[in-house]
C-alpha cells in the first residue's frame, strides 16, 4: 500500500541537493521546463492511487487521496498536476459513465504507469464547454477539430476527448470518447507546438488538430449526447479534490517563509521576531486551516452526500483557490527581494507562486462555478434549507467512509443542501464572543434565504445582473462557516477549539464584507503555537492529520 | 482618440514603443537585455527626460517624468525599469552634487551614459545601516579606495557609471556613509568586477546583477556632498524615486486593462460577448474605478514634489506603499478575467510577473510603512496646528493650477505635515456648495462624510497610540494602512472639490471608486453592483486637461 509515509519517503529530503525530487532538483527541472526522470517515475507510481479498488487500484477514500497528494503538491505542484491531470481529470469521466471494458482498459493503462490526456479545452471557449467545436461524426466515424493547451498530450497512450456529437446547441449535443492513441493514424493528426506558460512549466502542454481521424462507437463514453451530464458529474469530483490538494502548496509556502524569517537578520533581529511577520504568517495559517476544514467536509461529501455535490464542489472551487492565492501573496511580502530571485534557498517560493495560479482559472473559473450555483438558489431557499440534523459521520474524521461511488452524482442538488441549514442549529459555546458571532452567521443565513427567495427567474441565467452572483458567493462563504463550526464540534483537539473557531468565523465574516482581517492577540498566540510546532517538527500545518505523521520527522 | 486617461501620449514615443513591442517576449524568454529597444530610446534622445532642464535636459516637471515612465511601463515594464534606472542613478547628483558634477553628469547622460545606483548589499537588503562596502581615504587624500560588493543592482553590469553608497566610518551610523559617483571606465578589470546576473521571477531581461570593488580608487572630486552625508542624500533621493515608482504601476495597470478589453471584446461566452456579461462588467468596473484612484493619487504626489516638497518624505512613502499594492490586486483581478490566456507565456503573464517587483524594490511596502510610522509623531504635532491658508492654496495649485519649478533643496528628511489631510475638514465644508449642481451629488456627499468620519477615527487612534522607538507592532502597520486610505481619499475629495463631476457617468465612477476605497479599509459595504457594472472609461479628468477644459 502506498501510504502517506511512503510518499514522503519517495519524495526524500527537500533540502538535499543530490535529491532530484528535492527543491534544488525541482527548480532545476523547472528551469529546463521539464519534469525530472525521478519525477516522471514517481508520477507513474502514483497513478495507482487514483484507480478504484474494484479495478485493481488503491483509491478508497477521497480525503485520504487528497492528504497524500498534498504532500506531492507541497514538493512540486507541477508533478502534482501532471499526475492528477492524467489520472484524475481525464479518468473521472470514465469511472462515472464508462463501460466496464473502458474502465478496465483505463485501469490497465494507469497501473502500467502510462499517461492519459484530457482533451476538453478549446482556447476559443475556455470554461464554456457547451460551445465545444471539435466534432465526432457518428455516421462517418471520424473526428474533426482542434484541442488546445492539453497537459501530457504528447506522452499520452490514451485520450479522453470531449466531442460535439450534434450540431445543435444544447445540453444533449456532446459525448466524450476514450481513444487509444495508437488507433489514430498520424496523417489525420497535426500536433501543435508546445504551449509555454508562466507556471507549471514542467508540464508539457500540447494541442492537436484532428482531420477526419477514425473513431469507433465503442469509444463513446456513456450514451450519445450524455456528455454534458457526464462532465457536470465528473467535475464535481475534480473541482472538490484539486483545490484541496493545492492546499499543500500553501503549506510549503508557509514552511519556506518561516525558514527564511528565522534565518534572516534585519535591523538587528531576525525577521521572525518582527511582530508584523508573525501576524502575516498567522493570517496565512488561518486561511490554510479553514480551507483545510472546508475541503475536508466537501471531500467527505463525495462519499456521503454525492447528490448534493454539485453545490459543494462549485463552492470549493469558487472559494478555496482564491484564498490560497491571496494567502500566498501576503507571504511573499515577508520574503521581499528574496521572493523575486529564482536562485538560493527561497527560489522555490516564486515557483510555488507561479504554479499556484492555475488552481484559480484552470478547470472552471470562479465565475463559472458561481454561475452553476446561481440557478439552484431559489429552490434551495424555498424548500432545501429546512431544519436538518447534523450528520456526525460526515464531520467526524475518525468515522469510516464508504467506498467512493461514481453513480450517485446528480447534475443539480434538486433543492437539497444538508450543510448550510446547520447554521440554524442552536449551539452553546463557552466563549460569549463566539456565541455572538455564530448567531450573526445564523442571521446571515436567514438574510441569504430571503434574498434567494426573492430572486427573479430572469436573473438565474447569470447574464442579466451582477448582484445574483454576489449571492452565490455569499452562499459559498456561509457553507465554509458551517463547515468550520461542525468540524470544530466533531473533532475538538488542542488546535481545533473555540479560539480557533472564533478566528475562522471572524475571518469568514471579513471575507463576506470584503474587509481586511486583524487577528486578536489571543488568536495569534494560538495559531503561532501550532505553527512553531509544525515548523519545528516538520509536520503539516493542517488542522487534522488523520495519519500517524506527527512522530515522523521528515524534511 | 485621446482619452482623459491618456489625453496626449507622446505620439512619436508611442509609435516607437509600438514598433518595439514584438521584441519584449523574446528577450524575456532568453533572459537577454532588450538592447534594440534601449538603443532606439537612446537614439530618440529620451534620456533627456532624466536630466533637469537647467542642465540642458528636458526634465522640468515631475508629472512629465511620471508620464514618460508610465508610457514606457504601459508598453513594457522591463524596458521601463531598465531604462528609467539612469534617473535613479543620477538623482543624488541632482540633489547634492556640485555644479561641476551636475554639468558633467548631465552631459554624459545626454551623450548616452547609463548610470546605476548601488545601495543594497547581500544579506541585509533594505537595512542600509548594515552595509559593509567600504571607502577609505588614501594617505594622499586624493582618492577613496573602494572595497566590497553591491548586490541586486539594476544595470550594475551595463551601467557606465554607478552612484555607490559606501561606509566611511568604522562605526557606521547615520553619518557613517558617503556617496561616490564611480566611473567604471576609469577602473581596471582587477579593481572592479561585475557579479553574475541574478535570475529573477519577472523582469527577466533586465540586468539585475552586482559589482565587486577591490582597492578601486575613486577621486575625491567624485564624492557627492560631504563625507558622512550619504544616507541623508539617499533618503531624500528615495522620496523622488518612490514617487516615480507609481508610474510603473500606472503603466502596468493600463497595460493589463488594455489586454483584458482586447481579449474580452473578441470572446463569446455563454452566448454573449464577454464584455456584456454582468459579472465581467462588474469586475471590470471596479478595476477601472480604482485605476482612477491610482491615477489621481499618483499625479497629486508627483505634482506635490513642486508644491509641497517639505511633505514629500511622508507623501512618497504613503504612495509607494499604497499604489503598487492596489495595482497588484487590480492586475490579479484582470488575470482572473484573462483565464488561461493570462497564464500562457505572453505579454499579460509577463507584465504580471514584472509588476510584482514594484512593491519590492526601492523600499518595499513594509519599509515604506515603517518610514511612515517613524513620522507619525511629527504628523500628529502638525495636525494640532491650524492649517495655514497658504498651504491649502498649495493643495489647490497641486490639483488645479500651473505648478512652480522644481526646487530640489526644499526636500526634508521629516515631513512638515500632510496638508491635504489637515485640510480635509476644510474640503468637506466647501463641498456642498461646489457640488450643488452635481447630479446625484448627495450620494457622493454620503461617501465624503464617511471618509471624514474614518479620518477622525484614524486620527484619534493615532493620537492615543503614538508609536515609540520600540519595535513596531502589527497594529501600527494597520494604522498606516488606514492612513494611506485616508490620504488617498483626501486627495480624491480635494480633486473633486476643484473639479466637480458633471455627468452621471462621472458620479457613478467616483461613487464606485470611493466605495472600493472605504471597503478595502473595512469601513463600508461593497459598492452597488449596478454602479460597478456601469463604470465606463473615461470618467475622470487629469489635472492638466481640466485646466484647459
Amino acid at each position: 500500500m502506498l501510504e502517506v509515509q511512503n510518499i514522503k519517503r519517495l519524495l526524500g529530503n527537500a533540502q538535499d541537493p543530490q535529491n532530484p525530487l528535492g527543491f534544488q532538483g525541482v527548480l532545476q527541472a523547472d528551469e529546463q521546463q521539464t519534469l525530472s526522470d525521478a519525477a516522471r517515475d514517481l508520477s507513474g507510481l502514483l497513478a495507482k492511487l487514483f484507480v478504484p479498488q474494484a479495478w485493481g487500484g488503491q483509491l478508497k477514500s477521497w480525503p485520504m487521496l487528497t492528504q497524500q497528494m498534498r504532500r506531492v503538491f507541497a514538493r512540486d505542484p507541477a508533478l502534482g498536476l501532471s499526475v492528477t491531470a492524467s489520472s484524475l481529470i481525464a479518468t473521472v469521466n470514465v469511472w462515472v459513465a464508462g463501460s466496464d471494458q473502458q474502465k478496465s482498459q483505463l485501469a490497465a493503462t494507469l497501473l502500467q504507469g502510462k499517461k492519459v490526456a484530457c482533451l476538453y479545452h478549446e482556447l476559443n471557449h475556455g470554461n464554456d464547454v457547451s460551445q465545444t467545436e471539435c466534432h465526432a461524426d457518428l455516421q462517418a466515424l471520424t473526428l474533426t477539430g482542434s484541442k488546445q493547451v492539453i497537459a501530457n498530450l504528447n506522452q499520452a497512450e490514451m485520450l479522453l476527448l470531449f466531442a460535439r456529437t450534434d450540431p445543435q446547441q444544447g445540453s444533449r449535443s456532446h459525448t466524450p470518447l476514450l481513444i487509444p492513441i495508437h488507433t489514430l493514424p498520424e496523417h489525420t493528426l497535426k500536433w501543435h507546438d508546445r504551449y509555454f506558460t508562466s507556471g507549471m512549466k514542467g508540464i508539457l502542454l500540447g494541442g492537436c488538430d484532428f482531420d477526419g481521424a477514425p473513431i469507433q462507437t465503442e469509444q463513446l463514453v456513456g450514451p450519445v449526447g450524455s456528455g454534458m451530464e457526464t462532465a457536470l458529474k465528473s467535475f464535481q469530483i475534480t473541482r472538490t479534490v484539486l483545490p484541496s490538494m493545492f492546499v499543500g502548496v500553501l503549506d510549503s509556502g508557509l514552511r519556506i517563509t518561516m525558514d527564511f524569517a528565522s534565518q534572516r537578520q534585519l535591523y538587528g533581529r531576525t525577521v521572525l521576531e518582527q511582530p508584523l511577520t508573525r501576524s502575516v504568517l498567522c493570517l496565512a495559517q488561518l486561511d490554510l486551516l479553514w480551507c483545510d476544514l472546508f475541503t475536508t467536509v466537501t471531500t467527505r461529501a463525495l462519499h456521503l452526500k454525492p447528490e448534493q455535490c454539485s453545490l459543494y464542489s462549485a463552492a470549493t472551487k469558487a472559494l478555496v483557490p482564491h484564498t490560497l492565492v491571496a494567502a500566498m501573496r501576503t507571504l511573499t511580502q515577508i520574503l521581499g527581494a528574496s521572493f523575486y530571485t529564482r536562485q538560493g534557498s527561497c527560489g522555490m517560493m516564486q515557483k510555488l507562486w507561479r504554479d499556484l495560479k492555475p488552481v484559480g482559472f484552470g478547470h472552471a473559473s470562479r465565475l463559472t462555478c458561481l454561475m452553476s450555483i446561481l440557478p439552484q438558489l431559489p429552490a434551495l431557499a424555498r424548500k432545501g434549507w429546512q431544519e436538518v440534523q447534523p450528520d456526525r459521520a460526515w464531520f467526524d474524521v475518525q468515522a469510516p467512509l464508504p467506498e467512493p461511488s461514481f453513480d450517485r452524482f446528480r447534475v443539480t442538488a434538486s433543492g437539497k443542501d444538508s450543510l448550510l441549514p446547520l447554521l440554524d442549529l442552536d449551539v452553546a459555546f463557552q466563549n460569549p464572543e463566539l456565541q455572538h458571532l455564530s448567531e450573526a452567521f445564523r442571521q446571515q443565513f436567514h438574510a441569504l434565504r430571503d434574498a434567494c427567495k426573492a430572486l427573479p427567474p430572469r436573473d438565474l441565467g447569470g447574464v442579466t445582473a451582477a448582484e445574483p452572483y454576489l449571492l452565490a458567493e455569499r452562499y459559498c462563504l456561509l457553507l465554509a462557516a458551517s463547515s468550520c463550526i461542525q468540524m470544530t464540534l466533531c473533532n475538538p483537539n488542542h488546535l481545533l477549539n473555540e479560539t480557533l473557531l472564533l478566528a475562522m468565523l471572524q475571518r469568514l465574516q471579513d471575507l463576506l464584507q470584503g474587509h481586511p482581517t486583524v487577528l486578536s492577540e489571543q488568536a495569534e498566540q494560538h495559531l503561532w503555537q501550532h505553527m512553531m510546532h509544525a515548523h519545528l517538527h516538520h509536520t503539516p500545518f493542517e488542522a487534522l492529520t488523520p495519519h500517524p505523521l506527527s512522530q515522523e520527522v521528515t524534511p | 482618440m485621446p482619452t482623459p486617461w491618456c489625453p496626449s501620449p507622446d505620439q512619436s514615443l508611442q509609435a516607437l514603443l509600438d514598433d518595439l513591442q514584438d521584441l519584449h517576449l523574446h528577450h524575456d524568454r532568453a533572459e537577454s537585455f532588450p538592447q534594440e529597444a534601449f538603443e532606439a530610446l537612446q537614439k530618440s534622445g529620451l534620456q533627456a527626460a532624466f536630466v533637469p532642464e537647467a542642465l540642458g535636459g528636458a526634465l522640468k516637471d515631475f508629472e512629465g517624468l511620471l508620464d514618460v515612465v508610465r508610457q514606457l511601463a504601459s508598453s513594457d515594464l522591463t524596458l521601463a525599469i531598465g531604462y528609467g534606472k539612469t534617473f535613479l542613478g543620477a538623482v543624488c547628483t541632482w540633489l547634492a552634487g556640485t555644479e561641476e558634477q551636475q554639468t558633467q553628469l548631465a552631459q554624459s547622460i545626454l551623450q548616452g551614459d547609463v548610470v546605476s545606483w548601488g545601495l543594497t548589499e547581500e544579506g541585509h537588503g533594505s537595512d542600509l545601516l548594515s552595509n559593509t562596502l567600504q571607502a577609505s581615504l588614501t594617505s594622499s587624500g586624493e582618492a577613496y579606495l573602494l572595497n566590497g560588493s553591491k548586490h541586486l543592482i539594476n544595470n550594475a553590469t551595463r551601467g557606465h557609471q554607478i552612484t555607490v553608497l559606501a561606509r566611511t566610518s568604522q562605526e557606521g551610523g547615520p553619518r557613517g556613509f558617503t556617496l561616490l559617483l564611480v566611473d567604471k571606465r576609469q577602473l581596471t578589470g582587477l579593481q572592479h568586477q561585475p557579479l553574475p546576473k541574478i535570475l529573477t521571477h519577472g523582469i527577466r531581461g533586465a540586468d539585475i546583477s552586482g559589482v565587486t570593488f577591490k582597492d578601486a580608487p575613486v577621486p575625491v572630486g567624485q564624492r557627492i556632498a560631504d563625507e558622512g552625508a550619504g544616507l541623508e542624500v539617499v533618503l531624500k533621493a528615495l522620496q523622488l524615486t518612490r514617487t516615480l515608482c507609481a508610474a510603473l504601476s500606472l503603466g502596468a495597470v493600463e497595460h493589463a486593462v488594455r489586454a483584458v478589453e482586447t481579449f474580452a471584446s473578441q470572446r463569446t461566452l455563454y452566448g454573449q460577448n464577454m464584455l456584456d456579461l454582468p459579472m465581467v462588467q462588474h469586475q471590470l468596473g471596479t478595476i477601472k474605478a480604482q485605476r482612477a484612484l491610482l491615477d489621481v493619487v499618483s499625479r497629486y504626489a508627483a505634482r506635490s514634489v513642486h508644491t509641497l516638497p517639505a511633505e514629500l518624505s511622508l507623501t512618497s512613502s504613503l504612495v509607494k506603499a499604497w499604489v503598487p499594492s492596489v495595482a497588484d490586486t487590480l492586475i490579479e483581478l484582470c488575470a482572473e478575467l484573462m483565464g488561461v490566456r493570462g497564464f500562457l507565456a505572453g505579454p499579460f503573464e509577463k507584465l504580471e510577473r514584472d509588476h510584482h517587483l514594484v512593491g519590492i524594490f526601492d523600499g518595499s511596502t513594509t519599509v515604506n510603512r515603517q518610514a511612515v510610522i517613524r513620522q507619525i509623531p511629527v504628523l500628529l504635532r502638525a495636525l494640532k496646528r491650524p492649517v495655514p491658508a497658504t498651504s491649502l492654496e498649495q493643495v489647490r495649485r497641486t490639483i488645479q493650477a500651473e505648478i512652480p519649478p522644481l526646487d530640489w533643496q526644499r526636500l526634508s528628511l521629516l515631513t512638515s505635515g500632510c496638508t491635504v489631510l489637515q485640510g480635509l475638514s476644510h474640503t468637506l465644508e466647501k463641498l456642498p456648495e461646489q457640488w450643488k449642481d452635481v447630479p446625484e451629488g448627495e450620494s457622493l456627499w454620503v461617501l465624503a462624510q464617511q471618509v471624514e468620519m474614518f479620518w477622525a477615527e484614524v486620527q484619534a487612534d493615532l493620537q492615543n497610540h503614538v508609536p515609540g522607538p520600540a519595535l513596531s507592532s502589527t497594529v501600527d502597520f494597520v494604522r498606516v494602512m488606514h492612513l494611506e486610505t485616508c490620504h488617498a481619499a483626501a486627495i480624491v475629495l480635494s480633486h473633486l472639490l476643484h473639479h466637480p463631476p458633471r455627468t452621471h457617468q462621472q458620479v457613478v465612477g467616483w461613487r464606485v471608486a470611493l466605495g472600493c476605497l472605504l471597503q478595502r479599509a473595512g469601513r463600508g459595504p461593497a459598492p452597488s453592483p449596478l454602479d460597478c457594472q456601469q463604470v465606463k472609461d473615461p470618467f475622470w479628468w487629469r489635472p492638466k486637461e481640466v485646466q484647459h477644459a
